[in-house]
């Protein structure tokens, strides 16, 4: 009875182990390297990140740790996905504070003038996230969200929860990344080299856009998110990346400023301070929304100045145990040589 | 809650708990109550009342006919006709009303065309219960065994409906005598071996429903859907491929259904023994659907065998005709209305009818011809018990069976007869294209090539433990004589299989299982 | 009616129904004895055991009979 019992077990640990290893292979997958971007950060050695960024695209495309590390020596992680909900923020935050225990965190607004009606980009973060309560709570919080503002078909709650429900179908077409071999993130960011070109003067003169309240939906969310804020014992940034979008998107951000300000928290506005930065509107964005990868080292060089002087984090490029930021700057300048040399050539043919 | 969604596993494992926690008396209380919450989980639950209609109706009928006021003389005996052909009735009639709508529709209808004053009948809006067609065959055995004093009748009508609605018995079948389920009744002690090879055996059949047939059933739909597009061979595939989609559905659910069973120590009996393995038609109707064969044949055909109307028709055969044909002329007409039975239990439209009349009329050629064929074989010098003669056997008996099919789930017998235009079109020269066979075009119905090794790979597996199964039993008393590394790599292989290959997940729609509708 | 006269008005009864004339019947002989002897043709035996005896064999005997001895138990009990 004895050797049924032990053999039973046995068999249920091993067919676990391989269904662990099994399911972390089958699992999201996208081009803008979210797998990376979450798994990457549960790797980081445990308190060793100083601030996290939390945001959209509006993040993720513009804020390099690496650089930063380099700059000035702060560890900060862009925990950052393309459409990225911000209903996500508060469930981001709890992850952090569990796993790293930052002393500020960076919040980009971007995506409150937009509206999450895919269910993917929920997924881009729980289906990437560890297996927790957490977890459980975001996911039931963020598609109670959606069922309510955006009534239509979801999966089953319990397809969000076992995510393998969803991608075991992949099996057909596995890459690299499936893997864990994605050589292309760089601690949330991933090189971009188009350029689109704008008018500087044109894109400055919608910056003093008259506050126009967004939607009833995204006032909640920002709402909500504030409300959780009152309760963190962190510091907490808002911020507001530069971009060359319309003028009623610089309205709402104004409106969302005020109101985010008048709560009590700062709001850094960075489209103001690109002359600092030395962004070149013809040559550093990407599209009207991101900046290339020449124009998010110049963010994010500014960003780790201001951090460093305004808040005080600390150089840590002398310290081992903060190696891998080093590490990782020599693999983004080499991949960076990499693709520029590629392009040339491209170019050249 | 289909047998393959998480909730019925789940609800498994948690039924068989407190099943073994219970003492033994009042482990078949257990599974009474746990059929009653399945029901209300799988199926409207107004609908229980139908079943609980049919078990009073055997019971009341049961127990009159124990009634000491009944016993011993020869009104009596008309008294227990009667009540016996009463109880029958009523059940046949309820599932008449409820699932034989288009045959007394149509009829009123018809009726109607030729005397005005006669209403026409609109379908019922009542939903009918769950597997009807099933239990109420059932009821009907214990009913007329009953009557024939095979068993006694259950004194009991709370264990009589459990073995009406024995919860893994309610969606496909299997169709169980009485007899044959009175381990319901007894307590179970916890047994290592049930709880595993049950398990082994609910995990093959999810292999074979959502590995294989749900992904054959991607091609056949897909080829019906657009035959104007999927014309010349394609709905040849569709054809020969039908029969291996409903044989993997219907036997995988029975393996979940009898390996359910069996985490409760109850073993229900098979439904299928390697039907593609068949020599002739007639052998292939005992191994396909097995319990449904056996009640017909026991229920109706025995009966109307022994019927005097049958006796005279036989004795009048052999006064007019051969010895031969004299001894298969009853025998045809008992097989006709077997075959009507078993037709109309699969649904009262024409076009299931005319399945049956074609399979009726295959048995009975075959038949006819088969002292014919034999001298043929003989002649040829053929060694009928080589394997290459056991093959065509079994892919004639293949094909035969793949054109009766065809019919089966189309509901209309016009969409069926442009089938068989569509197949006919075949052979003129525009729609010869054979080359989509080897040019990659089945990818255009949602299958990729990875999809066609998974189904080669999965139908190469069904056939090695068939084969296991034809010569031992059961394959995994081959299974078992291996070692132990190598069973625990059979199972996991096979669990991955199920969890990796299997179409479920959000983007598929849970599977509805073929015979689930009757 | 003896056992022996049982027996040997089944045996004519099987060799008229199976086309058989070799066919000797005993007390284990069963189904597996018989190569035509199926399901199907058990009711043609039973009819015809009925016709040579002239009684009706009750359904429930019909279907729990095993093998011929019990038959002839029945057509005995039946004779009486």
């Amino acid at each position: 009875m004895k050797r049924r019992f032990l053999k039973f077990i046995s068999f249920m640990v091993m067919t676990g182990i391989i269904f662990y290893h099994v399911s972390c292979v089958l699992g999201y997958y996208d081009n803008i390297h979210s797998a990376a971007v979450f798994s990457q950060f549960y790797d980081m050695p445990s308190k060793t990140v100083d601030a996290v960024w939390i945001g959209a695209s509006s993040v993720q495309e513009f804020i390099i740790p690496s650089v930063m590390f380099e700059e000035t020596g702060i560890t900060l992680y862009s925990l950052a996905v393309g459409n990225e909900p911000f209903m996500a923020s508060e469930f981001l935050i709890r992850e952090c504070e569990r796993e790293q225990n930052p002393s500020v965190y960076l919040v980009d607004i971007r995506q409150l003038a937009y509206t999450t009606q895919d269910d993917t980009y929920v997924r881009r973060i729980t289906d990437n996230s560890k297996w927790t309560v957490n977890r459980m709570k975001a996911i039931r919080y963020m598609l109670d969200n959606l069922k309510f503002y955006h009534p239509r078909e979801y999966d089953a709650e319990i397809d969000y929860i076992f995510p393998f429900t969803k991608y075991h179908t992949r099996w057909g077409d596995l890459k690299p990344e499936d893997f864990g071999k994605d050589d292309n993130c760089f601690f949330g960011y991933f090189i971009k080299l188009n350029r689109q070109s704008f008018n500087e003067t044109e894109v400055r003169s919608r910056f003093d856009a008259i506050p126009q309240e967004p939607s009833e939906e995204n006032l909640k969310y920002l709402n909500d998110f504030l409300d959780f804020c009152d309760t963190l014992d962190k510091k907490v940034i808002f911020t507001r990346t530069p971009n060359c979008l319309d003028e009623d998107m610089f309205a709402q951000y104004n409106y969302m400023q005020e109101l985010i300000e008048e709560r009590g928290y700062e709001v850094w506005d960075l489209n103001r301070d690109t002359g600092e930065m030395g962004l070149d509107y013809t040559e550093d964005f990407a599209d009207p929304m991101h900046t290339n990868v020449y124009g998010a080292q110049k963010v994010s060089k500014y960003a780790a100045v201001r951090l460093s002087k305004e808040l005080g984090l600390p150089d840590h490029r002398n310290d081992s145990r903060y190696a891998c930021y080093g590490t990782m700057q020599a693999k983004f300048l080499e991949r960076l040589g990499e693709m520029e040399s590629a392009s040339t050539q491209e170019a050249g043919n | 809650m289909t047998v393959t969604s998480y909730r019925f596993l789940l609800f498994l494992l948690i039924g068989a708990a407190v099943y073994y926690a219970a003492p033994k008396r009042i482990q078949w209380v257990i599974l009474l109550c746990l059929s009653v919450v399945y029901y209300f989980l799988a199926a409207t639950p107004y609908t229980i009342l139908f079943l609980i209609l049919s078990t009073v109706s055997a019971y009341a009928a049961g127990m009159l006919m124990e009634c000491r006021y009944f016993r011993g003389n020869k009104t009596a005996a008309r008294w227990i006709t009667c009540i016996t052909a009463a109880a029958v009735l009523i059940n046949i009639f309820v599932w008449f009303l409820l699932k034989g709508n288009s045959f007394w529709v149509r009829g009123s209808s018809l009726l109607h065309r030729l005397f005005p004053a006669f209403p026409q009948l609109e379908p019922l809006k009542i939903v009918p219960a769950l597997g009807m067609g099933y239990y109420t065959a059932q009821v009907i055995g214990y009913i007329l065994d009953c009557y024939w004093e095979i068993c006694t009748p259950q004194r009991n009508i709370l264990k009589l409906f459990l073995f009406v609605g024995f919860f893994p018995q309610l969606t496909v079948g299997p169709i169980s005598k009485y007899s044959e389920l009175e381990c319901l009744y007894q307590g179970h002690s916890f047994d290592y071996i049930n709880i595993t090879h049950g398990s082994q055996r609910i995990l093959w059949g999810l292999f074979k429903k959502l590995v294989i047939s749900d992904r054959l059933a991607v091609i056949v739909n897909g080829i019906w859907a657009d035959t104007a597009f999927y014309s010349g061979f394609w709905p040849w595939i569709a054809v020969f491929v039908y029969p291996l989609e409903i044989y993997t559905d219907f036997s995988g659910c029975m393996d979940i259904i009898l390996g359910g069973a069996e985490l409760f120590d109850i073993r229900l009996p098979e439904n299928f023994r390697n039907p593609f393995f068949s020599r002739t038609c007639q052998e292939f109707w005992q191994r396909w659907h097995i319990t449904l064969g056996k009640w017909a044949r026991d229920y109706v055909y025995y009966p109307v065998l022994k019927s005097s109307l049958i006796i005279r028709l036989g004795k009048w055969s052999k006064r007019h005709f051969s010895k031969r044909i004299a001894k298969l002329i009853p025998w045809a007409a008992g097989m006709w209305i077997l075959w009507f039975v078993m037709g109309f239990w699969h649904g009262s439209s024409r076009h299931i009818i005319g399945v049956s009349a074609y399979f009726w009329t295959i048995l009975v050629l075959s038949e006819i011809c088969s002292p014919g064929l034999k001298k043929i074989v003989g002649l040829l010098k053929v060694d009928t018990e080589s394997f290459s003669w056991h093959f065509f056997q079994s892919i004639r008996t293949y094909i035969i069976y793949s054109f009766g099919v065809v019919f089966f789930t189309r509901e209309r017998l016009l969409v069926a007869l442009e089938h068989v235009k569509v197949l006919i079109r075949t052979f003129s020269c525009p729609a010869w294209n054979p080359w989509i066979f080897f040019d990659g075009s089945i990818q255009s119905l949602g299958v990729s090539y990875g999809d066609l090794n998974v189904i080669l790979l999965s139908l190469v597996a069904l056939l090695v433990v068939d084969v296991l199964r034809e010569k031992y039993g059961y394959a995994r008393i081959w299974i078992d004589r291996q070692i132990l590394p190598f069973r625990w790599m059979l199972y996991t292989a096979l669990l991955f299989a199920v969890l990796i290959l299997g179409m479920y997940g959000p983007g598929f729609n849970a599977s509805e299982f073929i015979y689930g509708q009757f | 009616m003896t056992r022996e006269e049982v027996f040997e008005r089944l045996n004519k009864v099987f060799r008229e129904v199976f086309d058989d004339d070799s066919i000797v019947v005993q007390d284990s002989t069963t189904s597996d004895d018989i190569e035509d002897w199926d399901s199907f043709e058990h009711i043609n035996l039973v009819v015809a055991v009925e016709n040579e005896f002239s009684f009706k064999i009750p359904m429930g005997k019909v279907v729990t009979m095993k093998n011929v001895g019990e038959m002839a138990d029945i057509i005995l009990e039946l004779g009486k």
